[in-house]
């Protein structure tokens, strides 16, 4: 009985060694390496899109990049418009303002586009993921972005690449967002996350929206917490992190943060290097926290 | 007799393993004051010695009289100093009397430690 026991404790230790690290990799197609991008620059159809904010792209970027800063997709819309139309459709980025910029910025059907920010920002996944959303699925982050292409020592530019217009269709992809109405439908089969920082979760900084605090049963997932110098942090060290927080693969996730694209479109990129199904709350807290009918959560206490 | 005794004991310690592994591991909210061990034990709460704020296990004292000894886990240091004093909620991993703490927030409220010299 006493070996039987032993027996058991050993083998208990290593099932749960086991489960605490994943052998699980991240999925090849989703980051390319500043050595890759290096070699492929002369290549034609390729799209090196900066996704780092105007001024710093004008001081410096990869050769022959352009840039797509986050601000566009936001210019010339008032909040009600935005979130009316956040409201029914889920990503507030309209069609048109996605085919007028990746049309501007040389992106086709043909393309191989590669994003990048400056390397834990989680700006590159804006690009990766409107691209994907809108269609597009030729599309990779620069793994530890432009940090990482400057430690290097690699090739940059202040010179401003001539834009070649082409032609961009959208075609959207349902199955990558959620509206507020399809998140009230479906929210008992899917696992909301939070990736906002942990003082917006319980509800000590509103940033900005009229009520502080997270969707009722949402995990709090700060995305610092899986960003690293290299983009991502290993696959082994995000798995560990999902499982403490109770975040199963037998559930589709739906990730949100303030506005519906940064942080939230960095979670659901994340996610998807590791194999989950995911997708966005397009409205995010913004849209939530102004539907006064709905309820909003703070912290829940105790163990 | 003994056989007994020692099946019952395996029993036990069975089920204590099992308990153990499904009671540990995930992440939880705790709500309450970031203080040290020092200035718990002398019933300063609202005002402790500044010698005592550095030198001494810092801990979180729930509302239900509970006491957590914090561990750094992906919470930064600078983020549990700031805390210190402060009615906090912090989310981590208990395990035993331990959280290993991975977030922190700082609630409102008046309720804030002031530093005395010893």
């Amino acid at each position: 009985m006493l070996i039987l026991f032993f027996i058991f404790a050993i083998l208990a230790g290593c099932v749960e060694k086991s489960g605490s690290v994943p052998s699980t990799e991240l999925l090849p197609g989703f980051l390319v390496t500043t050595e890759d991008l290096s070699a492929a620059l002369s290549q034609k159809n390729i799209v090196i899109v900066d996704a780092r904010a105007a001024e710093d792209f004008q001081k410096m970027h990869i050769p022959n990049a352009v840039n797509i800063s986050k601000t566009q997709f936001r210019e010339y819309r008032a909040l009600k418009d935005i979130l009316n139309y956040k409201k029914d459709n889920g990503f507030f980025i309209p069609p048109e303002t996605a085919e007028k910029i990746f049309s501007n910025a040389g992106i086709d059907a043909g393309a191989r586009v590669i994003v990048y920010d400056s390397a834990v920002f989680p700006d590159a996944s804006i690009i990766w993921a409107l691209l994907k959303y809108y269609g597009h699925d030729n599309v990779q982050v620069l793994k530890g972005g432009f940090e990482k292409w400057i430690a290097d020592g690699r090739e940059v530019s202040s010179r401003l690449a001539k834009m070649q217009k082409k032609t961009f269709i959208p075609k959207p992809r349902p199955e990558m967002v959620a509206s507020r109405e399809w998140l009230l439908k479906n929210r008992r089969d899917v696992i909301v996350l939070d990736m906002r920082s942990f003082d917006e979760y319980v509800g000590v900084n509103p940033a900005g929206n009229p009520r502080g605090g997270h969707l009722p049963g949402a995990i709090s997932m700060d995305w610092t917490h899986l960003a690293g110098a290299e983009t991502v942090k290993s696959s082994a060290e995000i798995q560990k992190i999902l499982k403490e927080a109770g975040i199963t693969k037998d559930k589709e996730i739906v990730a949100y943060c303030n506005i519906g694209f940064g942080r939230s479109t960095y979670g659901m990129m994340v996610l998807s290097m590791l194999g989950y199904k995911a997708r966005v709350y397009g409205g995010s807290f913004e849209d939530w926290s102004n539907a006064e009918e709905l309820q909003v959560a703070t912290t829940k206490i105790g163990s | 007799m003994y056989n007994r005794i020692i099946k019952i004991t395996l029993s036990t310690l069975f089920l204590i393993t099992i308990a153990a592994g499904i009671a540990e591991g995930k992440e939880t909210l705790l709500q309450g004051q970031i203080l040290t061990e020092k200035c718990l034990a002398a019933g300063m709460l609202s005002a402790c010695y500044i010698e005592w704020t550095s030198k001494s296990p810092v801990v979180l004292f729930t509302g239900d009289r509970k006491l957590y000894r914090i561990e750094l886990n992906r919470l930064a240091q600078w983020k549990l100093d700031n805390a210190f004093g402060k009615q906090v909620v912090i989310k981590g991993v208990i395990k035993g009397t331990k959280i290993m703490a991975n977030d922190i927030a700082v609630l409102g409220g008046k309720k804030k430690l002031s530093k005395a010299c010893l």
